[in-house]
């Protein structure tokens, strides 16, 4: 073996000030995650990756998440195999940025990709067995991922989203992706995704410049009911580099049906969002970014807030 | 006196002038010596690697992290000369088309998705990177090609070696080449 095992602990966290206009809302400075991101070289084959994330919730109290758990065998470029707790392949944004606010671009995550414990409507972790490679396909550059898990929990709203430890049920979620990111356009990535939702986006990402744009339709179908309740949701958002600035936009839209039984609170929402992000330093950043949210038979709700995000 | 000094140093160098034209052939005395700003940079691997050729797509690839092991299998190892070495400054320029900064937050990013197995390793020395590559049958780095010794393999890119008129990771950029 010419590779020495080797802990790595890379740490991220963020501080936000925000307000809004909402009702009995009131402004607060929240602690974000702190997010301990470990990985070690266990073997040439086999690799450990843990995020470890420590956050408040809403009543002040502050707990522990394993929010990632992977042992990962790479066999080849063709197949690689994780098993543990994953950030499932639904759309892109779900891969591309996981518990660190400092990688993303705005403050938050689109509403579409909220965490389950954040009133999230996607499954966005599994725990099982996910397999990902590339398909000789040439300067096309696909790839696939295929994955099997516990799912998300349904038989109570109350109940941990996440089935870590015990299954209600003997049915395995699944789900299948594919993407491409072609030679000729550097930075381009497209793909489609399904598991019971269907997830496509087109994504454009260089150092400089981001453009990101991803629309899913989920479907629920409640055990006993013949009738199938879809929610569409988008978002897109653009942004570019000006030295140590960074303006972007985005513009997001989910529509649930008012009686949607898994998440009927989450309705109808819309709205743009602009910010402009500033690299304090290399592992710094200040994000400034206004919000403007639209409900369906309620105010709308304009928000501010000024995010310091940092890796370390 | 004088005469037999001026005759004896000339006839050394007629031997010395000679033996160089038998050893390298007559362009060797045409060619004008690489000026240090055309200096070319060697792709090097270890001696096992079967690998004797690298498109210069693939070559980004491997760079990028995108590539994850050789054809055999292997997992590869990059190393990267540290930000001080002007080598660097070509890679970043030629292959990677980012700034420090850039390269930086690209695998930090690609490390925390998983989708990159880990970040370069960076040493201060060619000498270092030699023998690391020498030392690891997946490694992978780059030395200037007046570095490279027979303890590791040079790899063509597009089917080039650094003494190709043609070839494209050189100290000068390629806008201001003759």
């Amino acid at each position: 073996m010419d590779m020495k095992t080797r802990m790595q602990i890379r740490g991220f966290g963020d501080v936000t000030f925000h307000g809004s206009d909402q009702k009995r809302s009131h402004t607060a400075f929240s602690l974000g995650q702190l997010n301990l991101f470990v990985t070690s070289d266990v073997s040439e084959k086999f690799r450990f990756l843990s995020e470890i994330v420590f956050e408040a919730d809403p009543s002040n109290t502050v707990g522990v998440d394993v929010e990632r758990l992977l042992l990962q065998y790479s066999k080849n470029d063709y197949f690689n195999l994780s098993v543990g707790r994953y950030h499932t392949a639904i759309g892109f944004y779900n891969t591309a940025y996981h518990h660190a606010a400092w990688l993303q671009t705005a403050t938050g995550r689109p509403l579409l990709f909220q965490f389950e414990d954040g009133g999230g409507i996607l499954p966005i972790h599994n725990v099982g067995v996910s397999a990902s490679g590339l398909i000789p396909s040439g300067r096309l550059g696909l790839h696939y991922i295929a994955e099997i898990g516990n799912g998300r929990a349904s038989s109570s709203p109350n109940a941990e989203a996440v089935q870590n430890v015990v299954d209600e049920n003997n049915g395995k979620a699944v789900n299948v992706a594919l993407f491409a990111r072609p030679d000729a356009i550097r930075g381009l990535q497209t793909g489609v995704s399904d598991e019971m939702i269907f997830a496509a986006h087109a994504v454009v990402q260089r150092p400089s410049f981001e453009w990101l744009n991803e629309a899913l339709l989920i479907r629920h179908a409640p055990q006993g009911q013949s009738h199938v309740f879809e929610t569409p949701g988008f978002y897109t958002q653009i942004s570019k580099a000006f030295g140590a600035y960074r303006p972007y936009f985005r513009y997001q839209y989910v529509n649930e049906s008012s009686k949607e039984p898994v998440f009927p609170f989450v309705g109808l929402q819309y709205g743009p969002s602009v910010g402009l992000r500033f690299h304090a330093s290399e592992s710094v950043a200040l994000k400034l970014q206004y919000d403007h949210t639209a409900f369906r038979q309620q105010q709308s709700v304009n928000g501010l807030a000024l995010q310091f995000a940092f890796t370390f | 006196m004088p005469r037999i000094r001026i005759l004896f140093v000339l006839s050394v160098l007629v031997v010395v002038l000679a033996i160089r034209l038998v050893a390298t052939g007559p362009e060797s005395l045409l060619a004008a010596p690489a000026s240090g700003g055309d200096q070319a940079l060697a792709i090097i691997v270890n001696q096992a690697n079967p690998v004797e050729n690298c498109s210069f797509e693939e070559l980004r690839k491997i760079f990028l992290g995108e590539r994850s092991h050789w054809p055999n299998g292997r997992r590869i190892t990059l190393v990267m000369l540290d930000p001080a070495q002007p080598e660097r400054k070509v890679i970043l320029r030629e292959i990677y088309a980012m700034s420090e900064k850039d390269l930086n937050n690209h695998f930090i990013q690609g490390v925390f998705t998983g989708n990159i197995l880990a970040a370069p390793k960076t040493l201060a020395t060619p000498a270092d990177v030699r023998k690391f590559v020498f030392n690891v049958p997946g490694a992978i780095g780059y030395v200037s090609a007046t570095e490279v010794d027979p303890s590791v393999k040079t790899l063509r890119i597009d089917g080039r070696l650094p003494d190709d008129k043609e070839y494209r990771l050189r100290l000068q950029p390629r806008s201001n080449r003759p």
